[in-house]
């Protein structure tokens, strides 16, 4: 067996080579990283989003999107009549009929986004077990809360969004009355207002979808919403739960996530052939070496396990680049979408899969050029050169 | 006897092959049930009608001619929103004849033909109606119409039953005592 220092040495024998391995490396490990972190915070914020306790009641063939739902007012009240297993919160059913509007938010100062905005009724909070009001009070006409990330929607510091501050809705403004945490979902980039001021402001008189929250998630009480919806046709309602709404958004967004990972796969996959390259070439300048160690008694398992090491080790320095250069670059940064705010974070399963395909590239990415090298019979090895 | 520590990994491996394959057949045979499911000819028999009438008009007709209570026999597809049979309940949705399905005006992309989303939704809202079966208890009965009798979605059946409403608890209904699966036209 050859020792590990010899691994080592052969490294620094020539540092532009080992620098340009290394940095192809780190290149496909942080794309990889990158694409993990980015689909990871994408998935937890809509995983997170949905309860499987609570059932979304949307208007038929609106399913994919509470924006573009539109249900009956008198829902709200029938829904929390005649659906069995509704829990009882204090104050009345854990029923709540929303508005869902993705509209243009704007600061006193012209700064302006397109944002979630959600009109609500204190029944919010009896159904949205996770969201909870951290600062301020509920608000009253013409007041706003504010979720603890709505800021990043509008490209503004935190407190541009404090309680006591001004935003626009569609030119209207509102006081901020309050912020709201929601453990991770999308309610902490959505503005909540008082549902009659944003029904008066979109002048509508319908409803986006009624969230209900059952006291037991069974299979047989979604079927009696179901059963519900249609013996009461004239409502026009499809019913889902609300886990299954967002996992169907999850699917929306797929393509997104999908392109992320082609981007990755595509730079990745010209990093990798360029890596390729230099490793034929630097191990074909080593040829005549290798044949020499053979002459000495090591067999080729031997020369090729201490190749493994070199590439392994190569690798390992590139992941540790990437890594530190992820922590830099992305890591903790907020990517703001239509649904709501994500964080990218160097999560278990990003870095796991960093390693991952750092291990791969130092295993496979060698064997094809070392084994070409190993191949050939030793006199014509040991004339090469 | 003894069993040496050696072999105890393939007698684990050969228990679970045999509990793999015993689900296995186990979960074969629940599915096959198909038309038949698990209350066999039994259940079918609760449903169906022995002697259906030759000839019945539309739904949309024959709850426009009877009131409440009256008796009613009808026929129509299975359809009108996307999922029109319940999955825990006896009872579905179904559309007159008139409402165009998707399928029917050309439209084969449509993945849910049946739901009648191609048609204007004022006709479709008033052409559909939820048929479902009572138990003696006079709650609708838990059976899956779909795995029990093999209904699906845009199939053409004939219903027997008796109209129920409009009342202020929603539009009409049919309180089914039985039905018969009507060939396809054409």
């Amino acid at each position: 067996m050859l020792p590990l220092s010899y691994a080592f040495r052969n490294l620094l024998r020539d540092p532009v080579g080992l620098l340009q391995k290394v940095l192809g490396s780190a290149l496909v490990v942080l794309l990889v990283l990158a694409a993990a972190s980015f689909n990871g915070g994408m998935n937890e914020l809509l995983r997170s989003s949905g309860s499987p306790g609570n059932l979304i009641f949307l208007g038929a063939g609106s399913e994919e999107s509470l924006e573009r739902s539109e249900v009956p007012a008198e829902a709200e009240e029938l829904i929390a009549a005649g659906v069995p297993g509704i829990a009882a919160g204090e104050g009345g059913p854990a029923v709540s009929g929303e508005i869902h509007y993705n509209g243009l938010l704007a600061l006193p100062d012209g700064t302006a986004a397109q944002g979630l905005t959600r009109g609500v009724t204190p029944a919010a909070l009896r159904v949205h077990r996770q969201v909870r009001l951290v600062e301020g009070e509920w608000p009253a006409g013409g007041e706003v809360l504010v979720g603890r990330l709505a800021h990043h929607v509008l490209g503004v510091p935190a407190e541009e969004l404090a309680v006591g501050r001004t935003v626009l809705l569609e030119d209207e403004p509102f006081r901020v009355a309050g912020r709201l945490a929601g453990e991770g979902t999308v309610v902490e980039s959505e503005l909540w207002f008082p549902r009659d001021d944003l029904a008066r402001l979109l002048q509508r008189d319908t409803l986006s979808g009624v969230v209900a929250r059952l006291e037991d998630p069974s299979a047989m009480n979604r079927a009696r919403a179901d059963l519900f919806t249609k013996q009461r046709l004239d409502l026009a309602l499809a019913v889902l739960s609300e886990a299954d709404y967002y996992a169907e958004l999850a699917r929306f967004y797929g393509p997104i996530r999908g392109m992320t990972w082609l981007t990755a796969v595509l730079v990745g996959l010209g990093a990798v052939f360029g890596g390729l390259n230099l490793l034929y070439a630097s191990i074909a300048s080593r040829m005549q070496e290798l044949a020499t160690l053979q002459t000495l008694g090591f067999r080729r398992g031997v020369l090729l396990f201490s190749l493994l090491q070199e590439s392994v080790l190569t690798q390992a320095i590139g992941l540790l680049l990437a890594l530190g250069a992820a922590a830099l670059l992305f890591h903790g940064l907020w990517i703001e979408f239509s649904t709501g705010t994500f964080r990218m974070a160097l999560s278990p399963g990003a870095v796991g899969l960093g390693v991952a395909t750092a291990l791969l590239l130092g295993t496979v990415g060698t064997l094809p050029p070392a084994l070409r090298c190993l191949r050939l019979p030793l006199p014509v090895a040991l004339r090469s050169g | 006897m003894q069993s040496s520590p050696s072999r105890f990994p393939l007698l684990l491996l050969f228990s679970g092959l045999t509990v793999g394959l015993l689900t296995a057949c186990g979960s074969a045979d629940s599915s096959a049930g198909g038309g038949g499911g698990t209350g066999g000819a039994d259940a079918r028999a609760g449903f169906l009608l022995t002697d259906p009438p030759a000839d019945a008009p539309g739904i949309y007709e024959a709850v426009r001619q009877a009131a409440p209570g009256d008796p009613i026999v009808a026929t129509g597809r299975i359809g009108g929103i996307k999922e029109p049979l319940s999955r825990e309940f006896a009872g579905f949705v179904l559309t007159d004849e008139r409402v165009a399905f998707c399928d029917e005006t050309g439209d084969i992309g449509c993945p849910t033909p049946w739901d009648g989303c191609c048609e204007d939704p004022r006709k479709l809202a008033e052409s559909r109606f939820f048929v479902f079966f009572f138990g003696e208890d006079g709650e609708p009965l838990t059976t899956n119409l779909q795995r029990e009798l093999g209904l699906f979605a845009n199939q053409r059946v004939l219903v027997q039953g008796e109209l129920i409403g409009p009342t202020s608890d929603g539009p009409p209904m049919v309180r089914a005592e039985g039905l018969h699966i009507l060939p396809e036209e054409g």
